[in-house]
């Protein structure tokens, strides 16, 4: 089941809230505590399930050994951590292992990544690093299996960390009724999230596979780079989308996720834009491999490795293809040469900064989604006003016309890729025309998803 | 009372929600409880252009719930686009009447019979024909010509994945003629018209003396009524031209039309055979002594086919095996292009294709060239 499918808005997750928010009736809070906890795991395991179907019964079981052994060894992690130390650190040790030669042997299986695999393991593994330190004492199999199992986040992240998780659980289940303010903002969010992923993400797909699929023997230069940057916004609305989804899901019920993006074309560099990125990614790698490999703290050497290893980690992340190492390798330099004097002449000069992000990232993309060295190869020299040879090379400029029905997505798309739409929604978000508007967006969302299916997030393949 | 103000004053949006989602949801209810019909519809997801179908009504689906439900029939009856009066009926009994089932002169029930003698003995070849009434006696009783428009070679028929296709165990041929090489002054008054495999044409075949006429997405019952991108003597001319005021402007003396991967889902290979041949009817009927030839619909990847219920190449050959019907030999010609682009697993080269169903530009040529070798005199 997916956010956008029309049977989790119609069925699912009415069902579900009602149940959720029907708690509130209960007087005792430990009773209502215990519900609350009962009922988000068999809302979590239907909607793994996708319904009652029992095809995925044996991803939910692999998730639910995954969440036994965690849980076992955290346990065995804690006890021992001060009486034996060594111990302590074989259980973690085991237990990492454990989570990524599961991970690691989907990926690079025929079969792929069981759904939400790569986001639960992560978060597995923060948990039992976060156990190892002494950050918290595991006492609750129910609420990390909650943790790891919430719906809103599971397919797809963002990656929490427990101890936000914990924190909320205990306020949402203490709490009778919901937060006003934060249902309103989480129902916005939700709603913002639908039109983003389901309706302007999937216009913006048909433009790049409208180019992509006649490519650069069809497109000249000019239309190749709006099909570069009509991919770019796709793959950034269909994530940003779906977080956003997954935070005013999340919001809806009382709990707070990490923001996952922060308007990153609008960077200035490819450190920035990473920054801006899928950052509770960036921020998982940065706290539990770049930090610990040294950082920029222990010289320039391990700083090399520290990033080199750090970006190397993130191109497997994403799949076994060549083209995923390769992306993480041309962010590897550029954020390198970035650390030397280039960062500080882009500061200097944003518009110049502007200008590099806008064509540096859209190319990496280019890297990341071809993954045929022949046909990226052709891509990028068109995209260089190099031209084709053969008598079949078009012109600059020819094809233009094909891409005329996509200058209003792809105008949207631009407007929405920069920070004034948040900030004026912000401005007025307990307003009214606000209010109004969303519920317009709301039913026009559920119309197109309606008419054009609900399209499977790209994130869901890595 | 009280309460329920406070509430409101409290969660406005939320209720205001949950409000149009309970109205919306009675009135579908309501919908789905009057016409039950309406939404036992074959479901479709591979259909580009659906109409606008009563939303409430998913609500009601079976699991998933994302499908559209709607065909042709349904689509035009509900006025989502406009109506050509020409168009038939889409009941068995209309498409009796129509000039589409009118087969070739050369068809005859035996014969087809004997095409595919040993290979599905019991099946029914025209499902969507109204089963009490005999297929067109008449023409069966007539002597079978010597010439015959029609050929096809059999095939290992495969089980129907869709409600909507069956598999006629055969795979029709191109039109049997005497084809000739012709040059590339041969398209000079030719006009393409078709899909987005058209657009391709368009863009990269090479023939660029010739028109083109397409839409990205369309089916084949919309060609007369959508505004179509026109591209003429390798230029964009524009984005809304009607294929009426085309045709009504323009001499032609051949036209290629490729069509039909889009829709399925939306009806049967009757159907569709039957506004194809309104489409053939309307552009002779504007340039009477003028040559069509059908392009086949060109296969899907084996990868894409064998993921796909609907747009599979089992139904692509149900549809082509329609459409090879209506050449007559003389002025209609049916061209399979697909040994052309097809590898030996019998769907798209994927070594053509990045999505499975579109060939990329630089191996257009292969079709161009294909046409050349297929040309057939063209009237004085």
């Amino acid at each position: 089941m997916l956010l956008t499918d029309l049977s989790f808005l119609f069925r699912f997750l009415p069902l579900w809230l009602l149940g959720w928010f029907g708690a509130g009736l209960l007087k005792n809070s430990g009773t209502r505590q215990v519900f609350r906890q009962l009922w988000l795991m068999a809302g979590s395991i239907v909607f793994y399930l996708g319904g009652f179907s029992l095809q995925r019964l044996w991803p939910l079981a692999l998730l639910l050994l995954s969440v036994g052994v965690n849980y076992a060894l955290s346990v065995l992690m804690a006890a021992s951590r001060s009486r034996s130390p060594k111990a302590s650190a074989c259980c973690l040790i085991l237990s990492v292992v454990f989570n990524l030669s599961i991970l690691i042997w989907f990926k690079y299986s025929t079969e792929g990544v069981p759904l939400g695999m790569s986001f639960y393991t992560f978060s597995a593994i923060s948990y039992c690093i976060d156990v190892f330190r002494g950050e918290y004492f595991p006492k609750d199999i129910l609420l990390f299996l909650n943790y790891l199992l919430f719906f809103p986040k599971m397919l797809q992240g963002p990656i929490s960390r427990f101890r936000d998780f914990q924190e909320d659980m205990d306020k949402v289940c203490d709490s009778r009724l919901p937060d006003p303010d934060k249902l309103e903002e989480g129902l916005i969010l939700f709603i913002c999230g639908m039109a983003l992923q389901g309706v302007l993400a999937g216009k913006l797909g048909s433009l790049w596979s409208h180019v992509w699929s006649i490519g650069p023997y069809g497109f000249g230069t000019i239309p190749l780079w709006i099909g570069a940057w009509g991919y770019s916004l796709q793959l950034y609305f269909d994530f940003f989308g779906y977080s956003l989804m997954a935070l005013g899901l999340a919001g809806i019920v009382g709990f707070t996720l990490p923001q996952n993006f922060d308007s990153p074309y609008a960077s200035l560099s490819f450190s920035d834009f990473w920054r801006r990125w899928h950052m509770t990614l960036g921020s998982w790698f940065r706290d539990y491999l770049y930090i610990p490999l040294g950082g920029s703290k222990k010289g320039t050497g391990r700083l090399f490795l520290a990033t080199a290893v750090t970006w190397l980690a993130t191109g497997l992340w994403h799949g076994p293809g060549w083209n995923f190492l390769l992306w993480a390798g041309l962010f590897c330099f550029l954020i390198l040469l970035e650390r030397g004097h280039l960062r500080k002449h882009l500061k200097k000069f944003p518009l110049l900064g502007h200008i590099y992000v806008l064509l540096l990232v859209p190319m990496s993309w280019m890297v990341f989604v071809i993954g045929d060295l022949k046909s990226l190869r052709e891509m990028l020299q068109v995209m260089c006003f190099i031209p084709l040879k053969g008598s079949m090379a078009p012109g600059i400029l020819d094809g233009m016309a094909a891409l005329r029905p996509y200058i209003w997505v792809l105008a949207l798309g631009i407007l929405f890729a920069t920070p004034y739409p948040e900030k004026l929604l912000r401005k007025y978000i307990h307003t009214w025309p606000v209010r109004l508007l969303m519920l317009g967006l709301f039913w026009f969302s559920v119309w197109q998803i309606y008419k054009s299916g609900s399209s499977p997030f790209l994130y869901l393949a890595f | 009372m009280d309460k329920i103000k406070t509430l409101f004053k409290q969660y406005p949006l939320a209720l205001l929600l949950a409000l149009s989602w309970l109205i919306l949801s009675g009135w579908g209810l309501v919908n789905f409880c009057l016409q039950p019909s309406e939404y036992s519809e074959i479901h479709t997801t591979g259909a580009m252009l659906t109409g606008d179908t009563t939303l409430i009504g998913s609500f009601f689906e079976g699991p998933g719930g994302t499908s559209s439900t709607s065909s042709v029939s349904s689509v035009l009856n509900r006025k989502s686009l406009p109506v050509p009066a020409s168009y038939p009926k889409s009941d068995p009994e209309g498409a009796q009447d129509s000039p589409l089932f009118h087969r070739s002169a050369a068809y005859s029930p035996e014969r087809e019979a004997s095409d595919l003698s040993g290979i599905l003995p019991d099946q029914e070849l025209y499902p969507e024909s109204d089963p009490g009434s005999e297929p067109l006696p008449e023409e069966a009783a007539e002597p079978e010509p010597e010439y015959t428009p029609f050929a096809s070679v059999p095939r290992t028929p495969s089980e129907p994945r869709h409600p909507l296709y069956d598999d006629v165990g055969a795979t029709a041929l191109d039109t049997p003629a005497d084809y000739i090489t012709v040059e590339d002054d041969y398209f000079d008054h030719a006009l393409f018209l078709g899909d987005s495999r058209i657009e391709g044409m368009s863009m990269a075949s090479g023939l660029n003396n010739a028109d083109y006429l397409y839409l990205r997405g369309v089916g084949i019952g919309y060609m007369s009524v959508l505004d179509l991108f026109y591209v003429s003597g390798g230029r964009f001319v524009q984005e809304d031209a009607q294929l009426t005021s085309v045709l009504q402007k323009n001499d032609y003396n051949v036209f290629y039309i490729c069509s039909g991967i889009n829709g399925m889902g939306e009806e049967g290979p009757e159907d569709f055979a039957r506004h194809y041949k309104e489409i053939i009817d309307l552009l002779l009927s504007y340039h009477p002594d003028a040559l069509v030839f059908i392009l086949s619909i060109m296969n899907v990847t084996k990868e894409y086919s064998d993921s796909n219920d609907l747009v599979n190449n089992d139904n692509i050959n149900s549809r082509n095996y329609r459409l090879a019907q209506l050449a007559d030999g003389k002025q209609i010609f049916y061209l399979d292009q697909n040994p052309v682009v097809c590898s030996e697993d019998g769907g798209l080269d994927p070594e053509l294709s990045t999505d499975g169903y579109h060939i990329r530009a630089q191996h257009y040529a292969l079709v161009s060239d294909f046409l050349r070798q297929r040309g057939i005199p063209l009237p004085e």
